[in-house]
């Protein structure tokens, strides 16, 4: 019998941008919904949610150890996936970590925690 | 049909509750829509009118929608979408506008992808996406071009122009025809 099982994969994309403290314009959040809904159906959320530094949400992108905690509002978006598909999940992540100019995304798999680094070649949304 | 003849069509169809016009100005057409999808859009003109935090709609319309298992190709989720991206900006979540929002949907509407736009004009589809992401410019030359390969004009607006037309009364006024129908 096939095991029906998902990781619950909870993950945080964050309101403003990390270079210039700039809400995201209209458009990004609309190619961040078309690719989570043609990778994954049956998404739920988002919910924004408030996040303090380092501390409140362990595993999410800090600014660095030296410099102080940064307020930060986030989304919040709630997807269970089959194992094999949470590969294709941290790699749209890191494509929208790009277009949200962000330099990590928060990724809870199963209840735990990761940071995913980004980098340029990981591509955009 | 000309392109004054098609604009002036359109106006009227605005007009009539027949269309629903985006912060872009994309129209949508309105008229093939099914009774199921008219009660759904009134329920979520309802909710709408309450001015609900920007997230916690997102979340209750796409909840529905989901339910529904129409394609996300149908009128009803851009305007859904359309709705939401209101909200953010009034609610100061969201940046404005501004080209890029309106490039992204023209090549949408025209071409249906960007990836069959940069195939057919020869953008570079990597630099297409960071300049949607904000991470890199197109030169005004390259704009224009562009833009007017796209069947439109570069104008300036005031600012106050564009929060009207990004405002979420504006919507709740344009669904108001197609709900009550």
């Amino acid at each position: 019998m096939r095991d029906e099982r998902r990781p619950v994969c909870t993950f945080l994309v964050p309101l403003v941008r990390d270079s210039d403290r700039q809400p995201h314009p209209p458009v990004l959040w609309r190619l961040l919904q078309d690719a989570l809904l043609d990778a994954f159906a049956g998404l739920s959320g988002p919910e924004t949610v408030m996040y303090v530094g380092r501390e409140a949400v362990e595993g999410a992108w800090f600014p660095g150890i030296d410099e102080a905690p940064v307020e930060d509002q986030s989304r919040k978006y709630t997807v269970a996936i089959p194992e094999e598909q949470v590969d294709e999940l941290r790699a749209l992540l890191r494509r929208a970590g790009n277009s949200f100019d962000q330099r990590a995304m928060y990724l809870e798999v199963a209840g735990y925690a990761e940071c995913l680094e980004v980098q340029s070649e990981d591509g955009y949304l | 049909m000309a392109t004054f003849e098609r604009l002036a069509s359109e106006r009227k169809s605005i007009v009539k509750g027949l269309v629903y016009e985006t912060i872009t100005g994309r129209t949508l057409d309105l008229r093939d829509l099914s009774g199921r999808e008219r009660t759904f859009l009134a329920a979520v003109r309802e909710k709408y009118r309450e001015k609900p935090e920007w997230s916690r709609f997102s979340a209750w319309w796409t909840d529905r929608f989901n339910d529904s298992e129409w394609e996300d190709d149908s009128p009803v989720f851009r305007i859904c979408q359309d709705l939401e991206a209101r909200l953010g900006i009034a609610q100061g979540k969201v940046a404005a506008p501004d080209y890029r929002d309106y490039l992204a949907d023209l090549i949408e509407e025209r071409y249906g992808s960007r990836y069959r736009f940069c195939k057919e004009t020869g953008v570079d589809p990597g630099h297409l996406s960071r300049v949607l992401a904000s991470r890199s410019e197109l030169s005004l030359r390259t704009l224009q071009s562009l833009v007017q390969n796209l069947g439109a004009a570069l104008i300036i607006q005031r600012q106050d122009t564009v929060a009207q037309t990004s405002s979420p009364d504006r919507a709740i006024e344009r669904l108001a025809t197609v709900a009550s129908s």
